[in-house]
């Protein structure tokens, strides 16, 4: 009797068991998901797609067209008409950095990595991911000439808000510009150029002693081998008879290894690309020289008065961060032509000051950033400031590029898939394609609408952020 | 003598033709104006399809329906047009004149005397849609002066006074406090202010040679002036309301980033917010608590206090609300109506009603979508400026 209940018992867990276990896998991220009836900015070679379906499984994406076969027991959501595009890329930033690291300089260093400094459970990483950021480069704080390594990151907050590293070292930032007194001048930027240029310099220096040292290191090594072999010839042919040694050959001095060197090393080879953030354009041509010099990958920061340089910009494979928000001739004269004084720059924090508006006749005449657009110039948006929160906007700011005059989708190309690939993220991130991770913005009208919501943001295929309002 | 007759009666011809030219020119134009959308920010809410018919730089009639007038039109079909944007505190470019620093009370000042109408400022707030503006003193001053609110014309030498007196400034912000002089804290400030009110109240007006001495203190306390007081924070909103009751008077605060927390007594006794537009670095919490503040139903209007915040800060701020769950027609209300309602300038800016000043901004899609250009300006019926067609 006992035995029967016993059995009773265990068949009914295991029958309980084999109810509960398949819907626990489901809630993993194993089981497909499908997004139907949603127009689709791929972003990539399939273009837009009016009513199309993505499959989504194990946080990449599988499939993307108009009727795509899908498993049965995949998840289907039905979006209704909504848009989707990739998760923003937001090429430039200094999120989850804390603010007193963003304020107070410390030393700076080519080896300097932001990675050992940002906070990987910052309070504000759902609020970012809201308006549809989903990977952002950070920028070492930088005052000086050297800002270190920068990092680009994918925010999530499926469990709990924290941040995953997507490609350490991305870039090293240098500074051929410095506001010190609030003001660019000649003299500092020359200081700041030749400071550079003498770091570079010294790492080719260091690459020479080493290379040096290896050629020593191995005559020395063919010496002492030449020497053991005689002695042993010596040995075989009169044992204990005393002979005049031959010279022992002496060791080389082993030069010290110097991780901020090995770095510039790196950046001379093409590894890592270098950040000039520069204003105007005679710094402009300073940077294409220090890629010139050296064999850089060259990445413009700011860079406000690129428009000069175009051509030649696009002659050499350098790539353009930058957005018409940005006006370093604010900060030359404080307050515009009249002069403000201190108290104003004061209460700005020193920070960069807007650009003006103009009038639509003047932006129709120059047309400027759609010439950018249609060129060869890499470009990619980046945030009118330096302050965390204002990466939030890139949506908004690519607006304001379209307002410029830019062709809506090379302004969605600025924030998506160009800022992956100046990052060099372009495999995993910033367009809809199969292989590629599944991080994506569903929004309720037109990308670059500003008045288009945010409904929901997905992040490696799980939802990392929905509006219940 | 006779012989230069003929050429001396054309001449007066001519000068009396062009004089009746002059006068006639502009404000006198009777035309309609058309757009896809018009967003009143009246009871009317948005019209498709509609036009207004503006006469001596006012609206007369807005026309709904086919049928229109025949008369010189203005045609903006696809765009859409909104009310010319109403900035209630702003400096311009009087940002280092705006600031009296020899005492820490200067009630007699006038702000508009420090109004230059050919500055950047002025060109940077009327090419994003600004045409009314309330041009106040700064907030280092305990009391800083009275504002005045007038319009951004395109007749730069004249200045067009609204309301010559509006505010008188008073500030509780951390601004006024200095470590140098009286007051370095928020009970100074308080105890400062109100000890010279006494002071003031209890003079002999009669005295010939108090005439010209705290005229802004006297005329608030007349009742003929409402305090216009800067608090942000939470403590200083407080000192504010609790100063307003202890003077039984009416007023209206700026800044607000904490007003929030005070919901329920600025919704008792009617107290306007004029919330600090936000700026891209601002955190979330700023844009949430201004939402708050809207679906609280408190009269918040957003302030750009250029050259401080941006020309661009209205529209900015108004689509965040939008981002926060406030529908458009409503977000846009506080950079419109709302504001002019504020400032008791209403019955002439603020909304596309008939009988009011033709201030009108074009866009070429949606007023508070970033990406929509601005395709012109008109400041009583007049445009400022137009996009090459």
């Amino acid at each position: 009797m006992n035995k029967v209940q016993l059995l009773k018992t265990i068949s009914g867990i295991c029958l309980f068991l084999s109810l509960i276990v398949p819907w626990s896998s489901v809630s993993g991220s194993d089981q497909p998901l499908l997004l139907k009836n949603v127009k689709v900015y791929t972003m990539g070679k399939q273009g837009v797609l009016e009513m199309g379906m993505l499959l989504i499984k194990g946080g990449k994406i599988e499939e993307i067209g108009q009727d795509i076969a899908y498993p049965s027991e995949a998840e289907v959501i039905d979006l209704e008409g909504r848009v989707i595009i990739p998760g923003i890329v937001c090429a430039s930033s200094s999120l989850f950095i804390h603010e007193r690291d963003l304020t107070y300089p410390g030393d700076e260093n080519p080896d300097t990595d932001v990675l050992e400094g940002i906070q990987y459970f910052d309070p504000s990483i759902p609020e970012i991911l809201e308006y549809g950021i989903t990977t952002a480069y950070i920028s070492p704080p930088s005052f000086q000439y050297i800002g270190g390594l920068g990092a680009v990151v994918k925010l999530n907050s499926k469990e709990r808000p924290t941040i995953t590293v997507l490609r350490e070292k991305a870039a090293l930032n240098f500074r051929l510009e410095r506001l010190q007194d609030r003001k660019t001048s000649n003299v500092l930027r020359l200081t700041q150029y030749h400071k550079i240029r003498d770091k570079f310099k010294e790492a080719q220096e260091y690459k020479k002693e080493w290379k040096d040292y290896e050629k020593k290191f191995e005559e020395y090594e063919e010496g002492k081998k030449k020497l053991e072999d005689k002695k042993e010839d010596k040995s075989e042919k009169e044992a204990g008879e005393k002979s005049a040694e031959p010279k022992k050959p002496q060791e080389p001095k082993k030069p010290k290894k110097d991780g901020a060197k090995e770095i510039l090393l790196q950046a001379m080879e093409k590894k890592i690309p270098v950040r000039f953030v520069v204003h105007r354009p005679d710094s402009i041509l300073q940077a294409m020289r220090l890629g010139k010099e050296f064999g850089l990958k060259v990445v413009l920061e700011r860079g406000e008065e690129w428009e000069v340089l175009l051509p030649a910009l696009e002659k050499t494979s350098v790539s353009l961060l930058s957005s018409p928000l940005l006006d370093y001739r604010k900060f030359l004269i404080p307050g515009g032509e009249k002069g403000y004084g201190s108290s104003l720059l004061r209460i700005r924090g020193g920070e960069l000051f807007y650009s003006d508006e103009t009038s639509p006749s003047e932006e129709q005449e120059n047309g400027i950033w759609m010439e950018l657009a249609t060129s060869q110039v890499p470009f990619a948006l980046i945030p009118p400031d330096h302050f965390p929160y204002s990466a939030r906007f890139m949506r908004f700011y690519a607006g304001f590029l379209v307002k410029k005059g830019m062709d809506p989708e090379s302004a969605l190309r600025a924030i998506t898939s160009a800022a992956a690939e100046i990052l060099g993220v372009e495999d995993r991130v910033g367009s809809l394609e199969a292989g590629k991770d599944a991080d994506m913005v569903v929004l309720n009208g037109e990308p670059l609408n500003s008045l288009s919501i945010v409904d929901m943001v997905f992040v490696d295929g799980s939802t990392v952020w929905k509006r219940e309002r | 003598m006779r012989k230069n007759q003929p050429a001396f009666l054309i001449g007066c011809v001519f000068l009396l033709v062009g004089g009746a030219w002059l006068l006639n020119g502009g404000a006198e134009e009777t035309f309609l104006i058309k757009g896809a959308k018009i967003y009143t920010s009246s009871a009317k809410g948005i019209l498709k399809d509609a036009a207004l018919l503006v006469e001596g730089g006012k609206i007369r009639e807005v026309i709904q329906g086919e049928t229109l007038p025949s008369l010189p039109i203005e045609d903006y079909s696809g765009k859409c047009i909104m009310p010319g944007m109403v900035d209630a505190h702003t400096y311009l470019s009087g940002f280092h004149r705006l600031l009296e620093n020899t005492e820490v009370i200067t009630s007699d000042l006038v702000a508009y005397v420090a109004f230059d109408p050919f500055c950047l400022e002025v060109k940077n707030a009327l090419l994003s849609g600004i045409t009314t503006v309330n041009f106040a003193p700064r907030n280092e001053n305990l009391v800083g002066g009275i504002s005045s609110v007038f319009k951004l014309s395109p007749e730069h030498a004249l200045l067009s006074l609204l309301k010559e007196k509006a505010f008188l400034k008073i500030s509780f912000n951390a601004e006024v406090q200095s470590p140098d002089r009286a007051p370095t804290s928020l009970m100074g400030a308080e105890k400062i202010l109100s000890d010279r009110m006494m002071a003031v109240k209890a003079k002999q007006e009669s005295r010939r040679e108090m005439i010209f001495e705290q005229q802004g203190i006297r005329t608030l306390l007349k009742g003929d002036l409402e305090p216009l007081i800067a608090a942000s924070s939470i403590e200083e909103i407080n000192t504010a309301l609790d100063w307003l009751e202890a003077w039984n008077l009416e007023g209206t605060i700026v800044g607000g980033e904490e007003a929030h927390l005070l919901i329920e007594p600025l919704k008792e006794r009617e107290i306007p917010v004029l919330f600090s537009s936000i700026l891209p670095s601002y955190p979330e919490k700023i844009s949430r608590n201004a939402a708050l503040l809207v679906d609280q139903g408190i009269k918040t209007a957003f302030v750009s206090h250029m050259p401080e915040g941006e020309p661009w800060g209205l529209r900015f701020s108004a689509l965040l609300l939008v981002h926060q769950g406030v529908s458009q027609e409503e977000a846009l209300k506080t950079i419109t109506i709302n504001p002019a309602r504020i400032l008791g300038v209403d019955h002439a800016v603020g909304s596309l009603e008939e009988g009011k000043d033709a201030d009108m901004v074009i866009l070429s899609g949606e007023p508070l979508d970033l990406s929509s250009r601005i395709v012109a300006v008109y400041v009583n019926g007049r445009p400022v400026f137009e996009e090459k067609k």
